[in-house]
């Protein structure tokens, strides 16, 4: 019986840890998003001021996602000569958000301080979107893809027993 | 001097550091498809694997995208830094270097609004000497005090560099100089720290216009020398506005000699109205000569 038992709960716990998974790439994918959001809005902060360099601003950010940490640092080490091509790293990104994180560091620092706030404008806009729908993945999906594994978990530990 | 590697291509970098003395290099002129040359004590060379040559054949070749490669590298891959300067045909990095740009400008309603299609640049590499100027320092102060004085060569006959050793004397023998760098090669201030010697009494304006500083400059500093790179024509009312506000100006200005200066009119009234008390002819190299006049008529 507690053999048994035990076969339930496993089934159930890794149905659970499935879901979480789940989960956790879509906070991983809001997190990078929200990061992103965060970066145009100080590029476009010390733009309207203090006009420092791109690479200064983002050498300063405080970001939490590890995948935009290394696109950064990236960025920044092509910035600095230390690579003859910008690359950066698609990781685990869908490929729209991909394509706009290469159009976001392809169009930084690229013109003008008008042509770069109107750029910086038009990517907040993009990002917003693809942040709102991140998050509302996040907090909808991403609970519900936890309790579902539970239940499948749950579901096919009964029917296995 | 790292700024001026991470400026350059690799190969460059490399040949400059193993073979060449950093004091000695003034210039490195790229353009794009041609040799690349060096100025190395006052003397062009073209630079090649094995250092310096006369014969361009041997020559490393710039690639075509060269000059933009360095101006992205140069404003840190960000042009609205610099979009102002450059449309004044250059870009200040940190260390004090200068880089002068060519390119073809775009214009709008007859104004200048940017500049593209980057074709070469002059990186110009600052030099410190201390000392240099000493003996000048002594001989522009008359009865305690400084002289306004006009500091006159040809580009790249070291004005900025006797200009920044002259403020670093006056402002450490306790004078408050107030020094208009312009375009960052006197004191090439980095996050608010000079990064050249120019002096503990010395507050420093950086990357303002010449006319802009002397207004703030007097209502609010107190200078009692005004010191300033490159002087044009429109900045001559200004220069006689602080001498009749009994702070002193040492400026330098582009001319071969006194009579050259005096062929621009606005100069030629400047002398004669005396606004000037020394003048200071420098002879580029190799002679490298200072002469100092006390009145031009």
């Amino acid at each position: 019986m507690s053999t048994k038992l035990f076969l339930l709960f496993l089934c159930a716990a890794v149905g659970t840890f499935c879901g979480y998974m789940i989960l956790l790439s879509y906070k991983k994918n809001y997190s990078y998003l929200d990061g992103v959001c965060g970066m145009i809005n100080a590029l476009k902060q010390n733009l309207s001021y203090k006009k420092d360099s791109v690479p200064v601003v983002l050498g300063g950010l405080k970001v939490e996602s590890s995948q935009l940490q290394k696109n950064i640092r990236e960025y920044i080490g092509f910035t600095d000569g230390q690579s003859d091509g910008r690359v950066i790293s698609r990781g685990f990104l869908p490929q729209s958000t991909y394509d706009g994180v290469n159009d976001l560091f392809e169009a930084i620092g690229g013109s003008d301080e008008s042509s770069q706030n109107a750029r910086l404008d038009a990517l907040s806009l993009r990002f917003e979107k693809l942040r709102a729908e991140a998050e509302r993945k996040y907090k909808s999906m991403g609970a519900v893809a936890v309790k579902l594994g539970f239940l499948i978990g749950l579901g096919i530990g009964i029917l296995v027993l | 001097m790292e700024t001026l590697y991470r400026l350059i291509p690799d190969k460059y970098s490399a040949v400059i550091a193993a073979r060449l003395s950093l004091q000695r290099l003034s210039e490195l002129r790229i353009i794009n498809g041609a040799p690349v040359r060096v100025c190395y004590d006052g003397i062009y060379y073209f630079l090649c694997q094995s250092g310096l040559t006369k014969d361009k054949s041997c020559a490393f070749t710039a690639g075509d995208g060269s000059a933009e490669q360095i101006v992205m590298r140069a404003c840190s891959h960000s042009l609205f830094t610099v979009t102002d300067t450059l449309k004044r045909g250059y870009i200040s990095v940190a260390g004090g270097i200068r880089v002068g740009v060519c390119g073809a400008g775009v214009m709008q309603g007859g104004v200048l609004t940017a500049v593209k299609d980057f074709y070469s640049v002059n990186i110009r590499l600052p030099h410190e000497v201390k000392g240099c100027a000493g003996v000048l320092a002594q001989k522009l102060t008359c009865n305690g005090r400084i002289k306004n004085t006009l500091i006159i060569s040809p580009p790249a006959a070291g004005k900025t560099t006797i200009l920044r050793d002259l403020c670093r004397l006056l402002s450490d023998g306790g004078r408050c100089v107030l020094l208009c760098d312009e375009k960052y090669e006197i004191a090439s201030v980095t996050g608010g720290v000079p990064s050249l010697d120019v002096g503990c009494c010395t507050d420093v304006i950086s990357g303002v216009d010449k006319p802009k500083v002397f207004e703030m400059g007097i209502a609010n500093m107190s200078p009692e020398i005004i010191m300033t790179d490159e002087l044009f024509a429109a900045d001559l009312p200004y220069v006689r506005r602080a001498s009749t506000c009994g702070i002193a100006v040492i400026a330098t200005a582009h001319a071969r000699n006194i009579d050259e200066l005096k062929a621009k009119q606005e100069y030629a009234d400047m002398v004669s109205h005396g606004t000037f008390g020394s003048y200071v002819v420098l002879s580029g190299p190799p002679l490298r000569t200072v002469t100092v006049y006390e009145e031009v008529l």
